[in-house]
């Protein structure tokens, strides 16, 4: 167990783990809301492990501070992308299906009658 | 063989999101799976640059990192708005 957990890539193998969680939290969850709540959150971990692994296993400086560019360009950008996809199906009358409408707090016009956004 | 096995569940990952891009019953669902998508084949690059020592493909994933999330902000302003610039 002891050199299970020295091995090296073993970031890689943990954010490989997330990732698939979150593909499986994505095709499973019954709202966009929720999925995207799997999606921003479980994939910044998952990559983070994936990036920190990938510096462990090169130990060069120039692949370092690449991997490490990508690693904070993606922590800064995640959650605007989160945010922005929300907000617009939320301003598109998107109800959320997990909350009463009661419970809407900011009570946005609504766009049209039923599903807004559906296609 | 930790890599090739990270391969393949990354792989596994993206073949799920892909249904989620098809299937997608709203806009938004489907613009959530493309910016997922665009994750996965940043993490699948890292991967492949990892399996293979080729470290050009590092470069190739920063791009796909910037232009994803662009891709992604532009979407979400198209479905809002109906337009991408002012």
């Amino acid at each position: 167990m002891t050199e299970f957990l020295a091995q090296r890539d073993l970031p890689i193998l943990i954010g490989a783990f997330f990732v698939l969680t979150a593909a499986i939290g994505v095709m499973r969850f019954p709202d966009l809301y929720t999925r995207l709540h799997a999606s921003s959150k479980l994939v910044t971990l998952g990559s983070a492990g994936i990036f920190v692994g990938a510096m462990f296993e090169f130990a060069s400086v120039e692949v370092a501070v690449r991997l490490l560019a990508i690693l904070v360009f993606s922590f800064m950008t995640s959650p605007v992308s989160g945010y922005v996809i929300a907000n617009a199906a939320y301003r598109r009358g998107l109800t959320p299906k997990l909350v009463s409408p009661e419970a809407d707090e900011w009570n946005p016009p609504r766009a049209d009658e039923g599903e807004a956004g559906s296609d | 063989m930790f890599i090739d096995l990270a391969l393949v569940v990354v792989g596994l990952a993206t073949i799920l999101v892909t249904f989620r891009v098809l299937i997608g019953p709203t806009w938004g669902d489907r613009i959530m799976a493309f910016d997922f998508l665009s994750v996965n084949m940043t993490l699948l690059f890292v991967l492949l640059a990892l399996r293979f020592g080729y470290h050009d493909f590092l470069d190739a994933a920063l791009v796909l990192a910037l232009l994803g999330f662009l891709s992604t902000v532009a979407l979400a302003r198209y479905m809002l708005l109906g337009r991408v610039m002012k």
